[in-house]
Formats: C-alpha cells, sequence, structure tokens
C-alpha cells in the first residue's frame, strides 16, 4: 500500500495537474469556437446583407412592373439578365417556403409527447 | 417495558426484550436527524429517509438489515453494487449549469485548492490513529460531496459509511454556519469588496463540447473517477444537448428522487447500534468539520495566490465556494460580498469553482480508489 505522504503528494498533484489541463482545454475550445462562430455570424451578415440588396432590386423591379411572379412581357427580351434574377427570386422564394414548412413540420413533432 | 412480554398472546415474540441501550440511543439520534429535516430544515431530502432509516434499523427482530431483509437488500444492490452514487451524478449533472466556469475557465484551479483541505484531514485522521483507507474516507467529506463520501467509503471503510455519510450532509446543510466566519477571518473588507465584471456569455455548442471534453480528459488522467465523472458528464450532455429533454427532466427530477429516497434510507440502514456507537464517529464528525473549514481556507487562499498574478484581481471570496456545495456555498458567498459592498453581485463568479469543486473531489475519489484498491 502506499505510503500517507505519497498518496497526499501525488493526489494533489494529480488533482492540480488534471483541472489545469482542463482550464487550458477548455480555455482553447472556448477561443476556437467563439472565432467560428464569429465567422459565422460574419458570413450571415454578408449573406443578410446581400438580400437586403438583393430585395432592394426586387422591390425597385417590383414598383415599376407591378408584379412578382414573372416578368413583365415588355421587358422579357430586352433586358434578360432581369429575367434570370426573376427566376433566381422565384425559386428562392419556393426555397424559403419549404424550410419554413419543414422548420413548422420540426417543431410539431417536438411538442408530440410520445415521440421516441 | 419488557414485561409487556416477549410473546404476544404466547403467538408471536415482540421487540420489546431485545430492545438495547444502543438501539434507543440510536432511535434517538434517528429521531433528531428528523428533528432537524423538519423543524430546521436542514438537507431534508437526505436527513429524513436517513434519520428513518435509522429508527427502522434499530428496532430489534425486524429482519430489516438481516441478508434478504429489505433494507439490507437496498444497500447491497444500491451501495455496495455502486449504482445509487453515480448515477445521482446523473442527476446533478442533468441539474447542473457549467456556464459561469466555461465563461471563466480558470475558476477549475479554485475547485483545485478547496480540495487541499481533504489532504489536510487525511493526515489529522492519521494522526488520530484511522487507517489510510478509513483516514481517506473520513477526508473527503471536506469535499462537501455527498455521493462522493458515499462511493469512497463504501470501497475503501464500509464499517464508517453511517458516520461518514451523516456528518457530510450534515455539515453540508452547516455551510452558512461554517463558512462566514472562515471567509470574515481569512479575508479583509477590501478584498471582500472586489468587484468581478460579468461574465461572457456561453454558445450552446461551447455547452455541449464541455461534457465530452471534461469526461474524456478526466477519465483518462483517472480512471477509477469513470462512474462519478463519467455519469456526470453525461447527465449534463443530456441537458445542453437539447435533443433528449425527456431524459433531462427524468435525470433532474423522477431519478433524482428515486434515488434520493433509497439512498436516505440505505445509509440510515448502516446506522446500527454496533456500526455508529462508536468514539470513532465522534472523530469522525470533529474531523469532517476541521475537513469543510480547511477546504475553505485553502479555497481562498489560491484565490488570493492567484490574484498575484493576475492583471483583473478576483474576489478571494469565490474561492471558498470550491467545495462542491452546491448552490450552497455559491450563496454564502454572495451574501459575504454583498455585506462588505451591497453593489457586488458574486453568485454567478462563485458558481464556477462551486460546480469544479464537484469534479475536482471527484477526480480525488478516484485517486483514492486508484492509490489505494
Amino acid at each position: 500500500m502506499v505510503s500517507v505522504v505519497e498518496l497526499c503528494l501525488v493526489g494533489i498533484l494529480t488533482v492540480f495537474v488534471v483541472l489545469l489541463i482542463l482550464t487550458v482545454t477548455i480555455k482553447v475550445m472556448i477561443e476556437l469556437t467563439s472565432k467560428l462562430e464569429e465567422r459565422k455570424y460574419e458570413k450571415k451578415l454578408f449573406s443578410e446583407f446581400k438580400n437586403e440588396i438583393f430585395a432592394g432590386i426586387l422591390g425597385a423591379l417590383t414598383v415599376h412592373t407591378g408584379s412578382l411572379s414573372s416578368p413583365p412581357k415588355q421587358y422579357s427580351t430586352v433586358f434578360q439578365p432581369k429575367i434570370s434574377l426573376w427566376k433566381f427570386a422565384d425559386r428562392l422564394r419556393d426555397e424559403k417556403v419549404g424550410w419554413m414548412e419543414k422548420a413548422k413540420i420540426e417543431k410539431l413533432s417536438k411538442n408530440e409527447k410520445f415521440n421516441v | 417495558m419488557v414485561d409487556v412480554g416477549a410473546f404476544m398472546f404466547g403467538f408471536f415474540e415482540t421487540g420489546f426484550e431485545s430492545l438495547t441501550l444502543g438501539n434507543l440511543i440510536m432511535i434517538g439520534i434517528g429521531l433528531v436527524l428528523i428533528y432537524l429535516a423538519i423543524s430546521k430544515e436542514m438537507e431534508p431530502l437526505l436527513l429524513l429517509p436517513i434519520g428513518f432509516g435509522a429508527i427502522l434499523a434499530n428496532l430489534p427482530l425486524t429482519g430489516l438489515t438481516e441478508n434478504g431483509g429489505l433494507l439490507e437488500i437496498i444497500f447491497r444492490y444500491g451501495i455496495e453494487w455502486e449504482v445509487i452514487p453515480p448515477l445521482i451524478f446523473l442527476g446533478l449533472g442533468a441539474l447542473t449549469d457549467f456556464e459561469p466556469l466555461l465563461a471563466d475557465p480558470k475558476t477549475f484551479l479554485l475547485g483545485f485548492a478547496a480540495q487541499i483541505g481533504i489532504f489536510i484531514s487525511l493526515l489529522l485522521a492519521i494522526l488520530a490513529g484511522f487507517s489510510l483507507p478509513e483516514a481517506c474516507s473520513i477526508g473527503i467529506i471536506g469535499g462537501a460531496d455527498g455521493p462522493t463520501t458515499i462511493y469512497v467509503t463504501q470501497k475503501l471503510a464500509p464499517h464508517l459509511l453511517g458516520g461518514t455519510a451523516v456528518a457530510a450532509y450534515s455539515y453540508m446543510a452547516m455551510v452558512p454556519l461554517i463558512q462566514p466566519p472562515v471567509i470574515r477571518v481569512l479575508t479583509s473588507l477590501e478584498e471582500r469588496k472586489i468587484v468581478m465584471k460579468p461574465l461572457r456569455k456561453i454558445s450552446k455548442q461551447q455547452k455541449i463540447l464541455f461534457p465530452i471534453i471534461v469526461g474524456i480528459v478526466s477519465i483518462l488522467f483517472v480512471p477509477k473517477a469513470a462512474p462519478l465523472i463519467g455519469m456526470f458528464m453525461l447527465g449534463n450532455l443530456f441537458r445542453e444537448s437539447g435533443v433528449v429533454e425527456r431524459l433531462s427532466k427524468t435525470a433532474q427530477n423522477e431519478l433524482m428522487n428515486i434515488l434520493t429516497i433509497f439512498l436516505g434510507i440505505a445509509v440510515g440502514s448502516s446506522m446500527t447500534a454496533e456500526n455508529f456507537l462508536k468514539p470513532s464517529t465522534l472523530l469522525i464528525f470533529a474531523i469532517g468539520i476541521i475537513a469543510f473549514t480547511a477546504c475553505t481556507a485553502t479555497g481562498i487562499f489560491f484565490a488570493k495566490l492567484m490574484n498575484l498574478f493576475l492583471k483583473e484581481k478576483i474576489n478571494p471570496l469565490i474561492g471558498a465556494a470550491g467545495v462542491s456545495a452546491v448552490p450552497m456555498s455559491a450563496r454564502v458567498v454572495q451574501r459575504e460580498a454583498q455585506k462588505a459592498n451591497p453593489q457586488n453581485f458574486l453568485l454567478m463568479h462563485a458558481m464556477g469553482p462551486n460546480v469544479a469543486g464537484v469534479i475536482g473531489s471527484a477526480i480525488v475519489a478516484g485517486v483514492f480508489l486508484g492509490a489505494i484498491l
């Protein structure tokens, strides 16, 4: 059996080393994840900014043409780039609706009491 | 009393004749525990079933504590088989919010410092004539962690279980009485006034990673701490993952309550007159209170030591919360800090070392078991 002094010294040292390593590991983890989250947030901000600009363009076009779902016929041949923009806007909207439906279903299934 | 008769109508034996003075004293102790639980609200969840368990264990001829008796079965499968203390840690993990510790990881070290008191008490117990395994079981009382104390004692010195468990829970209930004088003696008013800046926000991702990292790292270093640390971290992962709310709630409530009943009864059942009424029990209580005081003191001293190296000073009071009486000692720290400076809010800062203390005492338990078994 170990001696009392050995047990005390080894015990104190072990607890100190383990908790010190945990301190450093957790600190590193916090720093890394914080940086990753910051980047993610920046990306999100940037994409929101892009959406804002896009919405601005759409808004301007809507005012101009009075329609959101299809490009105005009178411009369809003249403004080809705008037609692709309209198609892109429609796709975005569809995707958004799909995503919202999915989120709703997920939320409902989580509320289900016996959902194993 | 004895004349009531050894036999009732000649059909069966009554307990009156077999009642000893030791039994009566233990029944009295059980009643005191029940009184403290109900009237003084001292750890009622534990002291009440312990008190009643002690009464039941000391009523003669019941067969409850004999092989195959109800209390013996609860004790055997709950404590001897090491089921209840680790599962209580599962519930504790599900109840614990590690955010304050994550927000300020250096408070992990205060959780270490408070454990030094355990080793001081271990030395005292050796000087008082206890064997090394017994001294470890007594020293661990200073960690202020009931399940850890029971877990270690059952493994190293099962005959001391009643004494160490009751001492641990009684002193945990007395944290608001034991810690303030120690805090006031060891810190100046200026130190108690130190204000700490608010803690940073912690993301869900970080909270999820915490139990995984702590579980793996600490168990790799101290494998014998696995039952306690492993369950503690699993419970916390239930809580933080957010995808097993039912399991988390069960661990926090139903499971924890069921285990608390069994733990209390099992500990109470170990308090038979022949086990408990010994001079060693008084010594356990005496060293236990020294252990508590020493752990509080070493936590404060270490916080002061850290201040020598830190740019942003910490309030040394939070070192006192390194004992793992969660959240009682953190509340004591908050109260003492507010007495010195009503604008000082240290509760969340004190919760960091407080929960680190739980991890620290479980690691000490693992060290004891690894070295001695």
